[in-house]
């Protein structure tokens, strides 16, 4: 009887293992996919993986549309300028900007820059292949502008009122692109700077480049005025942050403009510069607003986590640029596209 | 009488064991057999009832293990469904519950990419990779998440990571490569990927569109007519293919031909903007701007929000402009 008991016991309890191991893996875990089987696990996922989206009537009509556009002899569509705005380390956001612009085909005449949109756009127009403009955002840092950028420096600044030089921006830019007059420029380029003592804006259209694009965004307060031809000059962002004008004058039928933008409510006070630099922004913002009625399409590209001197996120805000204007890049073309409607179908139309 | 106590103690012994370890593979078994049912049911496509089954799991057997694979079914009805919030806290559950699991991390990030919350996709398909090097679902998962946020270089790398560690690779990966160079006007480099893709895809119609794409961009415009009719044919005719054709006949082509295309077209699809659209551009370009402008004029009514009406709109003003 006991043998009995026994024996219904084993034979429970092989019967109870090979269940038990039937549910388990080797690897000691269940596995979900003999339940669910690869099939089901997948299927949804790998239709998502695969899908391009379908294409919308727009889609159709657009890309045909940019192909007339862009196959045009230059000479016959309107003019593109494109203005990049002045924003410290957070005008690395139209490096991000440029790529899409450039991936998309998208035609840029003229560029005029202010401050670090001078730096960007005079690099650009150098012919400076936007993979050297993203290896310069990763290793940017404050001191790239000048050799006093250093605690000692800071030092001096708050104490002595010795204001820093900022040649090694302008020695920083000839090593980038070489020592170029703005006629070498493979595209024509203009940058705005702000003469201190009149506050006349100054805009360069000719000259040393490097010279030019050191006095755009030689920030007041912290650099040295800039001496040229008889005049002191400064950041031309206090003047005119996004020279829609200048790339007007320089021919642009239809303009383009990154503007970066600083949302100066939210600006926390920690230093003196905190407020030189509150009341540049909000100075700047006020004639911005007034110069960009005269832009065609404005894109604003969103930036919050990136501060104005906050260079060692110069990559990051190239980023957040490029998603801006990925995101806004089919406007952009719309926008173009039904500006030029009337080249662009002289030429359909042409014999 | 000691020897007959200790037997009695390992009998008693031996038999809770046993009760105990039959118990639990039962409950085992009973849990499997659950799961079981409402795969079942979600295989039927009974995304209500297979919820409600994973759910009762959940409820009545906790424990990690089945846990995992009740949570997982439970996120795969609920997408199915269109319920993206709750598919999403389950599969986070589950993935927290087996953490090690590249495949519970991939549903995961896939349902974050079609929510379009790129960052959090790209976190979780990087720690895919970050365990699976090679893993071609995560590799394939962030070059789809890099081409929606714009980062075609990227989203080309990883691409190219999918194709070579596979060695029969999906033509649809090869495509979406070739789509991912093409966006970025990488033309040679597409069309050595097309020379591979196109053996295998003899009879797939998006990948002669995409071959007719390329050659048109590059200004082979005779090429891009032949592919592009080579599309057409094995598509039966699809409308997206067949409209891109009678406009780019009307441009590289016969006139007449791309003319009587989009007749058809108009005739087949009479309430279609963008077919109106067609035709209106066809007979512009075939110097017939009053019959154009009265297509023209069609499209820009249908909505007026879109391209297709706004650009309809300026071809009125330019034909208008040229009869003065």
């Amino acid at each position: 009887m006991k043998k009995a008991v026994f024996l219904f016991f084993i034979a429970l309890a092989g019967q109870a293992s090979s269940a038990f191991a039937a549910s388990v893996v080797p690897d000691g875990l269940f596995d979900y996919r003999a339940v669910l089987s690869s099939d089901i696990f997948t299927k949804d996922e790998m239709e998502l993986l695969y899908s391009s989206g379908a294409v919308t009537s727009d889609e159709i009509a657009r890309e045909f549309l940019w192909t007339q556009l862009l196959a045009m002899p230059s000479e016959k569509r309107p003019k593109v300028g494109l203005v990049l705005s002045g924003g410290g380390a957070r005008g690395f956001a139209h490096v991000g900007v440029l790529d899409v612009l450039r991936v998309n085909g998208f035609p840029v005449d003229m560029i005029a820059g202010t401050s670090m949109g001078a730096v960007v756009g005079s690099m650009y127009a150098a012919g400076m292949p936007i993979k050297t403009l993203w290896q310069i955002g990763n290793k940017a840092t404050l001191d790239i502008a000048s050799d006093d950028m250093n605690t000692f420096g800071i030092i001096r600044l708050l104490t002595t009122e010795t204001l820093f030089s900022s040649q090694r921006m302008g020695a920083f830019l000839n090593e980038k692109i070489g020592e170029k007059n703005f006629s070498d420029l493979k595209i024509p380029f203009a940058c705005v700077a702000m003469d201190i003592k009149t506050g006349e804006r100054v805009v360069f259209t000719d000259g040393d480049v490097g010279l030019a694009v050191r006095a755009s965004m030689n920030l007041p307060g912290v650099f040295k005025p800039v001496e040229y031809r008889h005049r002191y000059l400064v950041d031309g962002g206090v003047a005119d942050n996004a020279p829609v004008d200048v790339a007007r004058d320089m021919g642009a039928d239809w303009v383009f403009t990154s503007l970066i933008r600083t949302n100066y409510t939210r600006t926390s006070f920690g230093s003196i510069y905190s407020y030189l630099m509150q009341a540049l922004d909000i100075r700047g913002h006020m004639l911005v607003d007034e110069s960009l009625k005269n832009s065609n399409f404005i894109l604003v590209p969103q930036l919050g986590e990136v501060g104005f001197l906050d260079f060692s996120k110069a990559t990051r805000a190239g980023q957040l640029g490029l998603e801006e204007a990925f995101r806004n890049i089919d406007a952009a073309k719309d926008s173009l596209m039904l500006f030029s409607m009337g080249p662009i179908l002289n030429d359909y139309t042409r014999k | 009488m000691t020897i007959r106590a200790n037997n009695l103690r390992f009998s008693v012994l031996l038999a809770a064991l046993l009760a105990v370890t039959g118990c639990s593979a039962n409950f085992y078994a009973r849990k499997t057999m659950e799961l079981q049912a409402a795969q079942d049911l979600y295989a039927a496509g009974d995304y209500i009832n297979a919820a409600a089954g994973f759910d009762r799991i959940i409820a009545t057997h906790p424990g990690a293990a089945v846990e995992a694979r009740a949570y997982l079914g439970l996120g795969l009805s609920y997408e199915r469904m269109n319920d993206y919030g709750d598919a999403l806290i389950n599969y986070r559950i589950a993935v927290q519950l087996y953490p090690k699991d590249i495949s519970l991390m991939l549903s995961l990030a896939s349902l974050y990419d079609r929510l379009k919350l790129f960052p959090q996709a790209l976190e979780v398909y990087n720690k895919a990779l970050d365990k699976d090097g090679d893993n071609l679902r995560a590799n394939v998962g962030i070059a789809k998440t890099y081409m929606s946020l714009g980062y075609l270089g990227l989203a080309a790398q990883h691409y190219e990571a999918a194709l070579e560690n596979e060695e029969n690779p999906d033509l649809r990966i090869r495509m979406a490569y070739i789509e991912c160079l093409y966006r970025q006007r990488r033309y040679q480099e597409a069309e050595d990927a097309m020379a591979k893709a196109l053996p295998l895809g003899q009879a797939n119609a998006a990948l002669w569109l995409l071959l007719a794409e390329i050659q048109y961009d590059r200004g082979f415009r005779n090429r891009a007519i032949d592919s592009i009719r080579r599309a057409s044919e094995i598509s039966g005719g699809r409308l997206d293919i067949e409209v891109r054709r009678a406009l780019w006949l009307s441009t590289d082509g016969s006139l007449d031909d791309a003319l009587a295309l989009a007749r058809r077209l108009r005739v087949e699809y009479p309430n279609d903007p963008l077919v109106c659209w067609t035709l209106g551009m066809v007979l512009l370009k075939a110097d017939k701007p009053e019959e154009a402008g009265r297509y023209m004029k069609e499209a820009a009514s249908y909505d007026a929000r879109t391209f297709i009406s706004s650009s309809a709109k300026k071809i009125i003003g330019y034909i208008a402009d040229a009869k003065k």
